[in-house]
C-alpha cells in the first residue's frame, strides 16, 4: 500500500497500492497503476474466499504505526499469506 | 525549566572544538511537555515528559556524516561527532554535498516565542480548569473528553564558522470533544501564552457542534459544496505542503508544482505563503542550520510562485537557502511548516447563509494525500461535526462521509473565505502552524461513508 485511510471507528477504510493486475478467468490481465480500493470493516472481512497456506506466508514489516495524543510510535509488523476477497469495490465512484 | 541559552550552546560550542571535519553543524532541540487527558469526569493519564535530540552533520572532503544522540552530556556529544565523521569517511562524495550553514552575520528577526506565565503555572490550576469545563458540559447534557498540553522547547544550532543561534519557546493547547446521545463536536486552541487559551470558548465551541449532531442520516454520495471549518482547512493545507511546497518533491516530480511554476494551478482567491517570522502564527525565527526563515509565497492568487529550500537543495537550484532546512536525519527535503492562507472578504458569519445546498463540515479525520500527489488527489473522512445545509439553514446532521477529491481542483472551486482565521497546531510539536480562514467551495467529492 502506498496510502492508507481508515475512520475512528475502524469501519470505513480506503486503501491505494502502487500496481495492480488483472485477474479473468483465472489469468492474469493488464497492470493498473495506482489502484485504490475501500470498503467496511466486517463486510471487507466477510467477503474473503480464500487464504494462501503456509508455504506463502511472509512477515512484513512496517517502519512505524503511530496512535495517541500526544502522538506514540512503534516499528510493527504482520505476517500474512495471499488472500482473495469478492466483491471489493476498486477505484472511486465520481 | 529552560536550560537556558548559555548552557545549551556553551555544550554545542565545547563539542565543536573536538570536531576534525572541515566544516560541523550541531543543533539541539530540548522539550519538556505535561500531558493530561481526561474523560467521563476522571483524569486518566497525567505525565510530564522531557526530551532532547542533537543532530550533529559534518563535512570532510566533500563527504557528509550525520549522527544523532539524546544528551547534551559532553561524552554524548563526543561520541556523535566520531560517530558522524566515521559516517562521513564511509558515504560517498557528493557532487553538492547535502551541507550548509547560515552566515554568522545574517541575524533572525527577535522573536518573543517564550512565556514564562504559560510555563509557570501550577498543575494544580490546570486540573481545577479542566473540572470547570467537564462540569459545565455536563450541565448541557453531554461528557467530555480531550487533553490539555503545555510545555516549553529550546532550538539551538551552532557552526564551527561561528555560528550561534538559539530561542526558547512556550506552548499550551487543549484539545476537547463533547459527546453524549451518539453525536460528538470538536474544537481545539492551541497559544504560545496561556493567558490567550481561552478554553471556555473551545467548550462553548465543541458543545455547540455536539448539540448539532444529534441523530445523524446517511446521505447519498456524490459532489456537494462545502462550508470547511479552519480545522479541516489546515488539514488540507499541511497536506499540500508535505506532498508539494518543498524544492526536494520538485526535484523528484512528485510535487503538483513541479514544471508549474508561474502557472494558475487554483482560483485567485487562494493565496498560501510561509513565514516562520510572522508573530501571527507559532513563529519559529530559524531552520535546523540556523538560516533565518524566510517569508516565502508558494501560491499567490492561485498561480505557483515557488517553493522552499534547504542548503542542499538550494544549490542544486542555483539559490539561496529560504530557511526550510528540517533536522538532519529527516528524509522529507525542507517542508513549509508556519502556513498562511489569506483571510477572504466575507465575514464568517455570512458563509453558511451563501449555501443553497451542502454540507458544513468541522473536520477531517486519516486524511492521506498520497494517492497522487502530482494533482493533490487525497482521502479522508468527515468527523465530530457534519451537517446538511439547504438555503442557509441546517436541516439534518450527517454520518461521517469520506471523500476522495484532488485538492488542487477544490481550491480551484473556492466560492469565498472567510476575513476572521484562525491558528490550528498540534500542542504536542510546537514548532509549525497554519493559520487559515474557513473555506467555501464548490461540488467536492464524497466517494464513501461511515456506518
Amino acid at each position: 500500500n502506498k496510502s492508507w485511510s481508515i475512520d475512528d471507528r475502524r469501519l470505513n477504510f480506503q486503501f491505494g497500492t502502487e500496481i495492480g493486475w488483472e485477474i479473468r478467468s483465472g489469468k492474469i490481465g493488464q497492470a493498473l497503476k495506482n489502484p485504490v480500493y475501500t470498503g467496511i470493516t466486517p463486510e471487507f472481512w466477510r467477503s474473503c474466499s480464500g487464504v494462501a497456506g503456509p508455504g506463502e506466508w511472509q512477515l512484513y514489516g512496517v517502519p512505524n504505526c503511530a496512535k495517541g495524543e500526544p502522538v506514540q510510535l512503534m516499528h510493527v509488523g504482520h505476517g500474512a499469506s495471499p488472500a482473495r476477497f469478492e466483491r471489493v469495490q476498486v477505484g472511486r465512484r465520481r | 525549566m529552560l536550560l537556558g541559552e548559555s548552557r545549551i550552546l556553551t555544550a554545542l560550542k565545547k563539542a565543536l572544538k573536538t570536531s576534525r571535519a572541515d566544516e560541523t553543524l550541531i543543533a539541539a532541540q530540548r522539550g519538556g511537555r505535561t500531558t493530561i487527558r481526561f474523560a467521563r469526569k476522571q483524569i486518566h493519564q497525567n505525565f510530564h515528559e522531557e526530551e532532547v535530540t542533537v543532530w550533529v552533520k559534518v563535512a570532510c572532503g566533500g563527504r557528509t556524516g550525520v549522527a544523532t544522540t539524546c544528551s547534551l552530556n559532553h561524552e554524548a556529544l563526543l561520541r556523535a561527532v566520531e560517530s558522524a565523521l566515521t559516517i562521513a569517511r564511509l558515504n560517498a562524495r557528493q557532487a553538492a554535498p547535502a551541507f550548509g550553514t547560515a552566515s554568522s552575520k545574517l541575524h533572525p528577526r527577535k522573536l518573543i516565542a517564550y512565556f514564562p506565565a504559560t510555563v509557570r503555572r501550577p498543575l494544580t490550576q490546570h486540573v481545577r480548569m479542566i473540572q470547570k469545563l467537564w462540569n459545565r458540559c455536563e450541565s448541557k447534557g453531554a461528557d467530555l473528553a480531550g487533553s490539555f498540553v503545555v510545555g516549553e522547547d529550546e532550538l539551538a544550532v551552532a557552526g564551527s564558522r561561528g555560528l550561534a543561534r538559539y530561542q526558547p519557546f512556550s506552548i499550551a493547547g487543549i484539545r476537547l470533544v463533547a459527546a453524549g446521545d451518539g453525536a460528538s463536536g470538536f474544537a481545539t486552541r492551541v497559544v504560545r501564552d496561556i493567558a490567550g487559551l481561552d478554553p471556555e470558548a473551545a467548550l462553548e465551541r465543541a458543545w455547540n457542534f455536539c448539540r448539532m449532531n444529534r441523530n445523524p442520516r446517511p446521505i447519498p454520495l456524490g459532489k456537494y459544496d462545502v462550508l470547511l471549518e479552519p480545522e479541516a482547512v489546515a488539514e488540507l493545507l499541511e497536506w499540500l505542503s508535505t506532498i508539494g511546497f518543498g524544492a526536494k518533491q520538485i526535484v523528484e516530480g512528485t510535487s503538483f508544482m513541479a514544471g508549474r511554476i508561474g502557472e494558475k494551478l487554483m482560483h485567485r482567491l487562494i493565496t498560501i505563503s510561509d513565514d516562520g517570522q510572522n508573530p501571527e502564527g507559532l513563529g519559529v525565527p530559524f531552520d535546523y542550520e540556523g538560516v533565518p526563515k524566510q517569508r516565502v509565497c508558494l501560491i499567490e492568487r492561485g498561480v505557483a510562485q515557488g517553493v522552499v529550500y534547504d542548503s542542499h537543495y538550494a544549490r542544486l537550484h542555483r539559490r539561496h537557502s529560504t530557511g526550510h532546512a528540517p533536522a538532519y536525519d529527516e528524509s522529507e527535503g525542507p517542508l513549509a511548516g508556519n502556513l498562511f492562507m489569506a483571510p477572504g472578504e466575507t465575514p464568517y458569519r455570512d458563509l453558511l447563509k451563501q449555501m443553497d445546498r451542502g454540507l458544513w463540515i468541522n473536520r477531517f479525520h486519516y486524511v492521506n494525500g498520497l494517492l497522487r500527489p502530482q494533482e493533490a488527489l487525497m482521502t479522508g473522512l468527515t468527523r465530530d461535526g457534519t451537517f446538511l445545509v439547504k438555503k442557509g439553514k441546517v436541516v439534518q446532521a450527517v454520518k461521517n462521509l469520506r471523500f476522495t477529491q484532488s485538492i488542487l481542483e477544490a481550491f480551484s472551486n473556492a466560492i469565498a473565505a472567510s476575513k476572521e482565521r484562525t491558528l490550528i497546531a498540534d500542542p504536542g510539536q510546537g514548532l509549525s502552524a497554519a493559520v487559515v480562514p474557513a473555506l467555501l467551495l464548490k461540488d467536492f467529492t464524497f466517494t464513501g461513508q461511515t456506518r
